[in-house]
């Protein structure tokens, strides 16, 4: 057991920190203030501006850097899980986001795909210029996934035909590509006649129409009907009807550390309430306050140190063969991780309301849509309103890929053997 | 950065899981819960002699000069078994002795400390019940070539086998409270020494040791003058990181026990791990414990190489804290009304857990702790 990194994880942690360092000098002014209110992708400005930071990042070769060494050419050198959760870590320090999906399509295609679709769309992935939107989620099939209706028929001329209605499409109206999941096979079992195709998002038939969600401008969703689309034959990932179980052996996502970005916002929650006083007394002062806040940076120091022994576990059963969803072992971790995030991040959104008190309800988004009466929202950071926003915003956050009470349910049957 | 066990510490875990398998079942601990004494004197000596008092001190004295990481293994293995023994407040006044004890000292007591011969105990928590140096108000005055003891500590475990307490005093008031308090060895046969048995919902082996003019030579104070904090203060950083290990091994055995009552237990015709409401408590237990664990690891590491680990120490008991909690209570709920039961073991753990929990500090006195480290 060690805490520290080797000296070639220092270099690596380095050259990330350097790059970032320099990165987010270049981004438009307010963006990091958007950022945070997760409205980049509706400013053209910022939006244009991420891609085109995604694509220098692409440039150093940190897209594909965690991809199998069979695809050394589009990049892929098997980076290890700890480089690939350093630079996550950097990301997240300096409040980076690549482009929406830019290696959504990366996995599936590179452990599935045809020979001829990893040409065309690997070296893309890998160079930043792919966006892509899941199109997984219908209205009767959240977590349970294999309640799908939207179907792709198999033409005379091989092509599909798509026929149906994809919701909670995230940046949809921003992304070229869809992560499409239908139905191949009408006639299977549920779960065996599923397929995964790559869908570009400019095919004739598909209407992307804004679903707008209590963040207001914030995140922006969207519902997507394919009305016949035809999407080639060449398009298809994988097996036909095999998509379940594929889905499942996405191999090429690389590492992350949870908690980071939940962190640098805690520490500007904290300088907050270490500024501002009430009573003549700084809020940081009140025994009550400390204890809330205390309490929530615990949790996250747990978050984060389980985090990377989840990564330094992946490290050390590289090469091993490994099963399940997102790398075997870390079925669990991952889970645990996900579901700590997700129950972090309200519970931290209702203690900062908690700790304002009444003020904490003035909506300040600076950038985007200046409110009225934005003057009276208390500033965290830079970013006026935005507890009021970050409130707004945690009924979306510890929702999207299953509910933490979703993933009790799967840590308690597949990880700890519950019946069912 | 590994935080995952290499091959020498999952020997030790093994060796140390099925040594107590086999020689510290729950009717083991049922029996010496009951006896006078509290721990089996044949089992102390053979965890002697397999070198677990020993682990962590230097080869020079009889250790095996093993890290506080190694250590925490063991002590997850303790708990799991919730072994009765005088290991603990052996070990740390070991520790102590160790960080600030003369050369004269150190010769003496710990090669007997490591081979099992001489049982310590901390003379340390007093009715102000608190681990802060602000808390010691038992004084010990000068006189001539020896030291008069007055006061009373509380919580002071196995003063009735104790061969030694390591009694924490104030020896002068002045600016910090951390800056009065020296240490000094006493035997607990000394005259003016009365030792009361406190009762305790783990009915562990605890006093009341008053101390009424009790004189100790000089010789007997352990480091300096007025110096003693600092080490013990060290001393109690470790505590709380084994503390928090062991209270992962005690969660870890009721959540394995409480699946396997889920699986086996039918009500309303179905087992009872099929309902959520089941499941997401044991759940919550594995999620605190998997936490609980890293971040005891995490401490051990960062007290290993000599930081301050002030955070680290504040995360890891404030989460195992918890954890204790957690496990004792949600455990209980899933055993319903059988777990009440004297019978049943979960009662056993719930018990100590509680215990775990509040000793060397409860949850909310560590957030304190953590506010305090990240300069809040």
């Amino acid at each position: 057991m060690d805490l520290h990194f080797t000296a070639e994880q220092e270099k690596w942690r380095k050259e990330f920190k350097d790059f970032l360092d320099e990165e987010v000098k270049k981004a438009p002014p307010g963006y990091f203030v958007d950022d945070i209110m997760s409205d980049i992708h509706e400013q053209d400005d910022h939006w244009n501006w991420t891609c085109e930071f995604t694509k220098r990042v692409g440039a150093k070769g940190w897209i594909s850097m965690g991809w199998p060494t069979k695809f050394a050419k589009y990049g892929g050198r098997d980076a290890s899980p700890i480089e690939t959760a350093l630079f996550s870590e950097q990301m997240a320090l300096h409040e980076a986001t690549l482009a929406y999906g830019v290696n959504t399509l990366g996995g599936p295609i590179l452990t599935h795909g045809s020979k001829e679709l990893q040409e065309e769309f690997l070296p893309k992935i890998a160079a930043g210029e792919i966006t892509c939107m899941l199109g997984l989620s219908e209205s009767d099939a959240g977590s349970d996934l294999a309640n799908a209706k939207t179907r792709a028929i198999k033409q005379p001329d091989g092509d599909y035909l798509v026929n149906g209605h994809k919701i909670f499409s995230s940046m949809g109206h921003r992304t070229a590509y869809t992560l499409l999941l239908a139905i191949t096979d009408p006639n299977a079992r549920k779960r065996y006649g599923f397929s995964r195709f790559a869908v570009n998002l400019k095919s004739p038939g598909i209407t992307i129409s804004t679903w707008w969600n209590m963040s207001g401008k914030g995140h922006h969703q969207n519902q997507v009907f394919f009305d016949d689309v035809r999407v080639p034959a060449r398009n298809l990932i994988g097996v036909e009807n095999q998509a379940w179980g594929e889905m499942n052996r996405d191999r090429g996502g690389g590492s992350s550390i949870t908690g980071i970005g939940m962190k640098v916002l805690f520490n500007k929650f904290v300088k907050f309430c270490q500024e501002t006083k009430r009573n003549g007394k700084p809020l940081s002062e009140d025994p009550v306050v400390r204890h809330k806040l205390a309490e929530l940076g615990v949790e996250l120091d747990v978050i984060i140190q389980i985090s990377w022994a989840s990564v330094t576990m992946r490290e050390k059963t590289r090469g091993r063969p490994i099963e399940g969803v997102g790398g075997g072992i870390h079925t669990s971790a991952s889970a645990i991780l996900d579901m700590m995030r997700k129950e972090w991040t309200p519970r931290f959104a209702i203690a900062a309301t908690q700790i304002v008190g009444p003020l904490a309800q003035v909506r300040g988004n600076p950038v985007s849509h200046l409110q009225e009466g934005a003057k009276w929202a208390p500033v965290v950071g830079d970013m006026p309103g935005w507890i009021e926003r970050y409130y707004r915003g945690h009924a979306f956050d510890n929702h999207r890929h299953g509910t933490p009470e979703v993933l009790r349910m799967i840590l308690a049957t597949r990880g700890l053997g519950l019946p069912r | 950065m590994d935080l995952t066990l290499n091959e020498e510490q999952q020997m030790l875990q093994k060796m140390a899981h099925d040594f107590l398998e086999d020689k510290c079942p729950p009717l083991v601990v049922r029996r010496l819960e009951e006896s006078e004494l509290g721990y089996s004197p044949d089992m102390w000596r053979e965890i002697a002699d397999l070198g677990w008092v020993g682990l962590i001190f230097p080869e020079q004295y009889g250790g095996s000069e093993l890290s506080l990481v190694d250590l925490t293994i063991l002590y997850e293995e303790m708990g799991r078994a919730i072994l009765p023994s005088p290991y603990t407040p052996t070990v740390l006044a070991g520790l102590t002795i160790l960080a600030c004890g003369s050369e004269e000292q150190k010769k003496e007591f710990l090669p007997k400390i490591i081979n099992g011969e001489s049982i310590f105990t901390l003379a340390l928590l007093e009715p102000s019940a608190s681990y802060d140096a602000a808390g010691i108000a038992v004084t010990a005055k000068a006189s001539g070539d020896d030291y008069i003891i007055n006061g009373t500590k509380l919580l002071v475990p196995n003063a009735h086998i104790a061969d030694w307490l390591l009694c924490v005093t104030r020896t002068r008031g002045g600016k910090t409270p951390e800056g009065g308090i020296t240490l000094f060895l006493v035997k607990p046969k000394n005259p003016g020494i009365t030792v009361e048995p406190i009762s305790t919902t783990a009915l562990d082996k605890q006093f009341e040791v008053t101390f009424a003019n009790v004189k100790v030579p000089k010789e007997n104070m352990l480091g300096k003058l007025n110096g003693g904090w600092a080490p013990l203060a060290r001393v109690l950083q470790q505590a709380a990181v084994l503390q928090s290990a062991e209270i992962v091994g005690m969660s870890q055995k009721v959540l394995e026990i409480a699946i396997d009552w889920a699986k086996s237990r039918v009500v309303y015709e179905q087992q009872i791990g099929v309902y959520q409401g089941i499941q997401h408590k044991l759940v919550n237990m594995f999620r605190n414990i998997e936490g609980a664990r890293v971040m005891a690891w995490t401490a051990a590491l960062v007290l290993g190489e000599g930081l301050p680990g002030t955070r680290e120490v504040a995360v890891t008991k404030a989460w195992a804290s918890q954890t204790a909690q957690l496990a004792g209570y949600e455990g209980h709920q899933v055993f319903a009304g059988q777990g009440y039961m004297q019978e049943h073991d979960m009662q056993l753990y719930s018990r100590r857990l509680k215990a775990a929990e509040l000793n060397l500090g409860q949850a909310d006195y560590h957030f304190e702790k953590f506010a305090q480290a990240i300069e809040m």
